[in-house]
Order: C-alpha cells, then structure tokens, then sequence
C-alpha cells in the first residue's frame, strides 16, 4: 500500500514536471509556431537553414539538455528555464530572465504565458545596470576603411554603433560601440595568424567598449577614415538587437576571416530585426563593403533602412585638411617650427594670435601622424610638449576648424568587387584565341576608384583562362596582387609619394606560348608624382622569384603611368626591365598598355596590348557582382 | 485548475526565493588612486598602427574590472577611475586639446567626470593655467591636476563619485 502511494507521488511529480516544463498537447501549437518564428530562429544564430546547428560554440548558451538544439527543444527549455524559481543562494542574474533578455521579450510578445501562471519577478541587478549604459535612441554601422599594414585589414572592418537621439552633441566619443573579432593569443606568430584566421582555430566574441576607444585606435593610431551609416531602426527594435547583445557578449563563436567575420556577424545582427535578409546566407565571402552597400539598399517599414552617411576623418586625413587651409607664408614658418620647436623666429613673433593657433594646431596633427608612421622619431614628445607649451600662452578656442571642402566617397558606392570576364586574345596579330575570367575581389588601380583607394590595386584569386578551341589553359593567376601607388608624404616632409606593390602567382613566362607557365612571387617598391588631380607617375624597383620547371630571381624596374582620361576611360602604360634572367632573356623587358571604359557601375570593357617577346593582345567584357 | 496549481506552486516558490536580502555593499572610504587600485598604470595601448593590428583585435578595457589585483571593483567602476582610463587611453588627443581649450576629448572626459556642461569652460581654464605652471607629460599627472581643481574649485559642479 505505501508502495503504491509512492507510486502515485512520483507519477504525479513527473506529471507536474511535465506540464511545467511546457503545455499541453493541445496547447502546444503556439510554441511549435514560434520555434518556427524568424525571429526566435535568428536569436539562436543557427547556421543557414539547418535549425540545429548554431554558429555559437558556448554551451551554455543553450538550455536545452538534449544534443540536438533544435529550436523546439530550445524554446521548451526557455521557457521551462524563465520560470524556474529563484533559489536562495543563487543571485538572479544567474536566472534566464537576465540572461536571455530578448528571448523573454519575444515570448512574451508572441505566447499567451497566463496558460504558465505568473513569471518569477527578479531584480536582474547587471543586466539593469549594463543596460542603463547603453544608448538606444540610435544604431549605426560604422566602416574603417582599409588598413594596408594588416592583411586582415585591408578590406576594411565594421562596428555597432549605439547613440542618443541628440542630433546636436557635442561629440560621439561616449556612444556605446560593439565590436567582433578574433581572439588572437598575443605575440601570435604571423603564419599562423594567417592560417588560422582563414582555415580556422581562433574563437571570436563581441565586446562592447565606449567608441573613444575605436576612434583612438582608428583614427589616431592606424590612421584610418571612418564612415558612420546611420540606420533607420525604431527604438523598439534597436532596444531588442540590444536585449540580444546581453545574450551573445558572454558567448563565443568560430572566426573565419572570409566568411565567418565582423561583416557576417553584424549583418545577422541587424537583420534580427528586418523582414528579409540583407546578406545571402549561402555567400561564400562576406565583406564589409558586401555589408553597407547592403545596407544602403534594403528597406525598413517600406522606407530606406539607411538614414544617413557621416564621414569621420582620420588624424592624418584631418593633417591634410589644415594643411590645404594654410597659406604658403604660414606653411613656410611652420616648416621653421619643425626644425627646433622654439618658436624663437621673428617671422612666427611677428604672426597675429589666430595665425598661430593655426599653425600650432595643424603641427599638432602632424606630429600625432609622424609619430604613428614613424616609430624611430623619437622626438615627437618634446616637440608635442614645446607645442603644448606654447599653445597655452594662447587664449582657448579653436584656431582651425576641419573643412568638407574636399567629398570623399563612402564605401557603399565603389563598384561590386567580384567580376566574371569574357574575351577575345591575339598573339603576334596571327591567331586569335577566347578568354574567361574570374575574379573572387576587390578592385584594381584601373577601375573607378569611387569609395576605394585612389591608385590602387587589392585583387585576391584573379583567375584568366585561354583557349584556341582545341585546348585550354590557365593563362595566369593572381593570387594576391595588392599596391599602392600613391601614398602621399606627410607634409612638411619634403618627400615624394612612396609607392609599393605585392603579386604572387602564375604566369606565362613569354607571350610567344600559352604552356610556358611558371610561378612566382614579387615585391617592389618606390616613388610616385600626382602630376594632376587623376593622373600619376611611378617609378619602382623590386625583385621577382620564379619556381617551376627552372627556379630563379631577377631584379626589375618599372616605370608606370596611371591616368583618367575622362570620367569613364582610364588608361596605364607600364614598362618593365628585368635584370638578365636564365628562363627566358627576351622577358627581361616588357611594355603594356591598358585601357578601361566604364560604361555602366556593373560593366566596363577592357583592352590591353603588351609586348612581352610576343605582342599579346585582349579585349575583354568584364562584368562586376557580389554577394 | 492545471494553472491555478503551476500559478499556485510558482508562486510560493518565488516567494521563498525573493526572501534572500540583496548583497550589502561595502563602504570603502579610501581615497581612490585609479593608478594603484585599479591597475590602469599596467595597461598597456598600443602605440603604433602595426602593433594595434597584431595585438588582440579586441581591445577592451572593460567597463568594469580593469585589474586582477584590485582592491575593489565598485571603486574602479567609479566616475574618477573612468575618467582615469580615458586620460590613459586618449593622452595624446586629449592633451592637445586641453592646450587648444576645446574639443570633443575634453567635452568627453568632463562629461565622463560628471561635470556639468556649464562648468567645463571654467574647469579646462584652471586646468590650462595649472598646467603652463607645472606642466603634466603624462596621463597620471594630467589626471592628478584636473582631480585636484575638481575637488578645490568644482566640487559642488561635478558628481563625488
């Protein structure tokens, strides 16, 4: 008998259990719906459309005990979990009312909980306090544009930016910003960094921090422009991308540098809160140009989810700026200035006070970016002290102010970076071959350099192949095939521009043949003049490495020129002289012109002739998309 | 009924759990020195562009605990421990623009100080003349003249914290 009514005990604790844990079959309907809900789906970060496998690896993320996190199983335990009582002990922010403050905002708004009683009433003491700190009156992307001394950076990076709805702040330093990137072991070797960056082997997490700290990094140290994309998102929904923050901060995800990166992560963020997805889930490289220009073109409550672009200059880019606003008298005292910081000469003396703040206030800007491109000037802290120092014998206020004079293009309109080409090839004018190419990104010096860097060149995995109709082979690959041309000289400097490239691949070894491929690797670097606003000269030195059937080094030189010759047409002569090289003695010189007409943001056609031992020439239909 | 028994159960259960006091803060009376207590003179930013790029792409200070050895985390989530870390982390910029007398990283830091915004001008002025007498050359003496002019001359304008 007693047996019996333990029997009956435990059936009814189990029954109890059960019920607790979630409704009724008859009830149950609403929360398979749910668990089928869009946004319930994205709040678990599930991988495509496999809905059990999450792009988060902490476990504790998920509640559901069973292996299989299905998003059924994961809403039953949600819930199960938001109504389990408070223990003694235990403080509440421990509870899943604090920790998955966005997951109980949505069942609350799409379940009838009255079926599950009352919820617990908790002090969530952290989440309280954390959220008091974040702004939500506005959302931002915010873009740093490319940063060349860090192969991870060069397609540029994206923040969150969270902001109060004053229009007439004094500064955005104290908005809340969210950023997301690996997480690298210091003193991490750089192969590895590489390799595990794109294959995989680092964790990655959000952090958030207050944006000082990114405009400091940015802009003052790696010298970066920003642009600031405003969105257009209701406070409501920027309150709930922020409840799901408090999910996600503590957890980690797996970082792939291609796909898997900031720009990937952040646009599922946003779209946490759109109909429809402004990234295709099946993209096979997400880059952050992919992200804005997404962004600029998607729509929210049947208007623009962009509100607006704010460009957000760099020290240097400011340095310029102020440069440009000097007069030539005053750039020549400064030019005295820099030499010994004492402000003895009786040209400065003689200065009215406005000039001179001007002055000091421009050599400000200029040591900051002496300082971060030259790490052997050792005197940038003496002569920002003699600066400092004589600028306080000034009265307050601003002697020069950053003017929008000069428009820079953001990023979101530079032209798609993947590109497909067909075409047409001659060899010595005699036989005439096809062409194809592929492109995976990014651009190139003789593409519109509109939200791009001018003269420049960032192209990864350029793929060209030829055929006579017989047969066909790869005509050449460039795996990465980066330069800069023009990296102007800080002013006051007295140097020219500095210019520098980077290509390695495969190639023909001479145009006489389309078998005669070989692989190599080169670097140069040199100097360049801007000889008007969209015209430039170069000239450079550098070595180029050979494997294949014969290994071998040579040592070249080129001299270059770079050109728009209107809108729409840009031209590049380049002549090439290598220094007497085993594999092929007639590749020692080269001369190559090129020729681009852009006659639509996805279309242009190309012509190229080059006189490599052969005159090679091509005339190709190149066609521009993305993800 | 099946809700009247969960409702029922639930919340005799929270009404149990509740009855826990709130944890009680400590008082701590010590004068902060966000240098010593809070470990920002161990922090460490990167000073050029290659070793922001190579360091943790993450750099975080953290909004609350900064330091392992810390000898309170309440104090260092203080208005003046944060108004320590952003001198630490801005100097250069900042610096500048206490000379100059304005700008976005003074407006900042003050605002970060709990000044009120009609008391900045009056503030960065005694700072200024403070500093063309004895001039600061790094975070911690910049940081060391505007808390003494805050608690001489500005007390009743900014926030104790």
């Amino acid at each position: 008998m007693i047996r019996f009514f333990i029997n009956i005990i435990n059936l009814a604790f189990c029954f109890a259990f059960y019920i607790f844990s979630f409704p009724s079959i008859a009830s149950e309907q609403p929360i398979i719906d749910l668990s089928k809900n869009k946004q319930w789906l994205k709040l678990l970060h599930y991988k495509g459309t496999l809905f059990n496998q999450s792009h988060i690896k902490s476990k504790d993320f998920f509640l559901s005990n069973v292996d299989e996190k299905s998003s059924l199983n994961e809403l039953k335990a949600t819930i199960t979990a938001l109504y389990l009582p408070i223990k003694k002990s235990e403080a509440h922010d421990k509870h899943a009312q604090c920790r998955f403050p966005a997951r109980l905002s949505l069942i609350k708004k799409e379940l009838d909980l009255s079926v599950f009683g009352e919820l617990p009433v908790l002090e969530c003491y952290q989440y309280k306090k954390w959220r008091e700190q974040i702004k939500s009156d506005s959302i931002s992307l915010v873009f740093a544009s490319g940063y060349m001394s860090n192969p991870a950076s060069m397609y540029g990076h994206l923040l969150l930016k969270f902001s109060d709805g004053d229009d007439y702040k004094s500064n955005d330093l104290l908005d809340n910003s969210l950023n997301y990137g690996a997480i690298v072991p210091n003193n991490e070797n750089p192969m590895l960094y590489v390799v595990r960056g794109i294959f995989g082997g680092y964790d990655a997490s959000f952090s958030d921090q207050q944006f000082f700290k990114h405009k400091h990094n940015y802009g003052n140290v790696e010298l970066r422009d920003m642009w600031e994309y405003k969105l257009a998102l209701t406070t409501k929904d920027i309150s709930f991308i922020i409840e799901h923050l408090w999910e996600i901060l503590p957890t980690n995800f797996s970082y792939y540098f291609i796909d898997e990166n900031c720009a990937y992560h952040f646009a599922k963020l946003i779209e946490l809160v759109l109909d429809e997805p402004i990234i295709n889930e099946d993209s096979l490289w997400v880059l952050p140009n992919t992200v804005t220009t997404a962004v600029s073109k998607a729509t929210y409550n049947n208007a623009s989810l962009l509100e607006k672009v704010t460009f957000i200059p760099s020290t240097e880019t400011v340095l310029f700026n102020y440069y440009e606003q000097l007069t030539s008298k005053q750039k020549q005292i400064a030019e005295t200035i820099i030499n010994d910081f004492s402000f003895a000469t009786e040209e400065y003396k003689a200065l009215s006070n406005i000039e001179k703040k001007m002055i000091i206030e421009s050599l400000f800007q200029y040591i900051n970016v002496v300082k971060q491109k030259d790490e052997e000037y050792s005197s940038h802290k003496k002569a920002r002290r003699s600066l400092i120092n004589e600028r306080l014998n000034l009265s307050i206020g601003k002697g020069i102010h950053y003017r929008e004079e000069k428009i820079y293009i953001a990023p979101h309109l530079a032209r798609k970076p993947s590109k497909f080409s067909l075409g047409l090839a001659s060899i010595e004018h005699s036989k005439i071959y096809a062409t194809a190419g592929f492109r995976v990104t990014y651009f190139d010096d003789l593409s519109s350099s509109l939200g791009v860097s001018e003269f420049s060149n960032l192209e990864m995995v350029d793929i060209e192949i030829i055929t006579d109709k017989t047969k066909a082979k790869i005509l050449k690959v460039d795996l990465i095939d980066i330069s800069s041309l023009y990296l102007p000289s800080t002013p006051w400097t007295n140097t020219m521009a500095s210019a520098w490239s980077v290509r390695a691949g495969y190639e023909q070894v001479s145009n006489t043949c389309i078998d005669c491929g070989i692989y190599f690797a080169e670097g140069s670097f040199g100097k360049s003049i801007r000889i008007k606003d969209d015209a430039l000269m170069y000239a450079m030195i550098g070595g180029k490495a050979f494997f294949g059937e014969k290994d071998d080094v040579a040592v070249y030189a080129k001299l270059g020129f770079l050109t728009s010759i209107s809108t729409n047409l840009k031209a590049k002569v380049e002549l090439n002289k290598a220094s007497s090289i085993a594999l092929s003695k007639s590749y020692a010189s080269s001369v190559k012109l090129a020729l681009s007409y852009e006659f639509s943001n996805d279309w242009d056609v190309r012509f190229s002739l080059e006189n490599k031992e052969a005159t090679f020439m091509a005339l190709s239909l190149n066609y521009y998309w993305g993800f | 009924m099946k809700t009247a028994i969960i409702s029922s159960l639930m919340v005799g259960v929270l009404a149990v759990a509740t009855m826990s006091s709130a944890p009680v803060k400590a008082e701590n009376t010590k004068e902060l020195n966000p240098w010593q207590d809070c470990g920002i003179g161990a922090m460490i930013f990167p000073a050029n562009g290659v070793a922001a790029a190579i360091s943790n792409i993450i750099w975080d200070l953290g909004t609350t605990a900064v330091s392992s050895n810390i000898s309170s985390q309440e104090s260092c989530d203080s208005r003046k421990a944060k108004t320590a870390m952003f001198i630490k982390a801005t100097l250069p910029a900042l610096e500048q623009e206490v000379a100059t007398g304005e700008g976005e990283y003074v407006t900042a830091m003050l605002e970060i100080r709990g000044c009120e915004v009609s008391s900045h001008a009056a503030i960065v002025d005694a700072v200024r003349k403070d500093i063309a007498k004895q001039p600061t050359d790094n975070a911690e003496a910049l940081y060391n003249v505007l808390e003494n002019r805050v608690t001489v001359n500005f007390a009743n304008a900014c926030t104790s914290a």
